[in-house]
């Protein structure tokens, strides 16, 4: 591999629609709910909602355009994208077509959608450092959007207190001078499909169809839901991230022969706040260490970890020389980890 | 972590006046106790009495004292 060809993150900006839920307005809703009971579960305050005319390419084309407008890249330069989302415009064509369109990006462009959740951002990455670093791409443009609010049942407070909807787009470049994060790797992957129905909306796909009369069930908590919404097993999804998120985090020290002391920053998947102080606590990172950064956008899917990110390179807590540990994991059962060095 | 140590977590966890906790409370009675409830009691065993708990363990207990049997207190 030559320097050129070595891939690096360059450039994320983010996009979160207008509209919000407050914490008030959900208590109000749920009254054996308070905002303070709200945010000690999920640290989550307020969470941005898309219009209902408003799709997840709406987003990222928002987020993109953004990135353009920092003068970091044209669309001109992109030759190829890449486009995470579990709510895809259409079952056909594929939205990065369309997202192609709409941002003029080259036609020698190439352009697919991928559909993944928590962990699509470190899957994003992986892929564009392939295609990066075997010269099948020079610029790659890694869109990642979701509208989960469109799934949600209003009666459901077990994922409307948590899940929302926004988009992110980052640039990643062979370019050799450029600065920002190089793609170290390792990556380390998993799936565990047996985890298929911990997180799943069940209708509306070809395996059950959409069902504007599908019977409303109310679980154990009172939550309200049908085949057509949501449903997540907070419980089943908190064991399995006890399970696989520190072992893949030794996955990615064992590797390179490092430690936690060795990481600078962890970039989790925000998936929920006490989750994720729990998860900082059993790994014996110290809290400047390990980023949770919710409170005011929740959990919006393969998009968390970019957000925090560009966050924590906002505020300046991301240097040259550091080396930054993302990890996602989720819905699936899928999850992944990579180290990125700053450069 | 003694028992009575445990039913005060319990009665945190559920969000529970102090001291109302004997064991013998039957879960689905406890309106606290729902799936939020669940994570939280799952994140107390792990980190205070280092036990991974399953869910479907969790499921299968219908009072208080089951917890603490599953978290290695004898009944």
């Amino acid at each position: 591999m030559t320097q050129s060809n070595r891939a690096v993150l360059q450039a994320i900006e983010y996009h979160l629609p207008e509209a919000r839920v407050t914490n008030d307005a959900l208590a109000e809703q749920f009254p054996e709910w308070t905002p303070a009971r709200i945010h000690e579960i999920v640290g989550v305050d307020e969470r941005h909602v898309a219009a209902s005319d408003e799709c997840a390419s709406d987003l990222a084309v928002a987020a993109a355009t953004k990135l353009f407008a920092s003068g970091r890249a044209s669309p001109a330069d992109i030759d190829y994208v890449i486009h995470c989302t579990q709510g895809p415009d259409y079952f056909l064509p594929t939205t990065a077509c369309v997202i192609q369109n709409r941002l003029g990006l080259p036609k020698h462009c190439g352009a697919v959608d991928i559909n993944l959740g928590c962990s699509g951002y470190v899957y994003g990455l992986g892929l564009a450092k392939g295609l990066i670093e075997s010269e099948q791409a020079n610029r790659v443009l890694f869109l990642t959007g979701d509208t989960y609010s469109k799934y949600l049942n209003p009666r459901d407070k077990s994922v409307r207190s948590v899940l929302a909807d926004g988009a992110a787009a980052t640039l990643l470049t062979s370019d050799a001078s450029a600065t920002g994060g190089r793609l170290a790797g390792p990556f380390v992957y998993g799936t565990d499909g047996r985890g298929a129905s911990n997180l799943i909306v069940p209708a509306g796909g070809m395996r059950q169809a959409y069902d504007p009369n599908a019977p409303v069930q109310i679980d154990d908590s009172g939550n309200e839901r049908t085949a057509n919404n949501v449903y997540m097993n907070g419980a089943e999804i908190f064991a399995f991230t006890l399970r696989e998120v520190p072992a893949v985090i030794s996955r990615v020290l064992s590797a390179k022969g490092l430690s936690v002391d060795d990481v600078d920053l962890f970039v989790p998947h925000q998936a929920n706040a006490f989750i994720l102080a729990h998860l900082q606590r059993k790994l014996r990172i110290p809290p400047e260490r390990f980023v949770i950064d919710m409170a005011d956008c929740g959990n919006t899917g393969s998009s968390t970890i970019a957000i925090a990110l560009r966050r924590a390179m906002a505020r300046g807590a991301i240097r040259a020389g550091m080396r930054v540990m993302l990890v996602g994991f989720g819905v699936g059962y899928s999850w992944g980890a990579t180290l990125l060095e700053w450069i | 972590m003694t028992l009575a140590e445990f039913f005060s977590e319990f009665e945190t966890t559920a969000s529970l006046p102090p001291g109302t906790v004997q064991g013998q409370e039957r879960l689905d009675s406890i309106s606290r106790w729902d799936s939020f409830a669940v994570v939280e009691f799952m994140s107390m065993a792990d980190e205070k009495l280092g036990v991974q708990l399953e869910p479907a363990q969790i499921a299968a207990c219908r009072q208080v004292s089951d917890l603490a049997v599953l978290c290695g207190f004898k009944p």
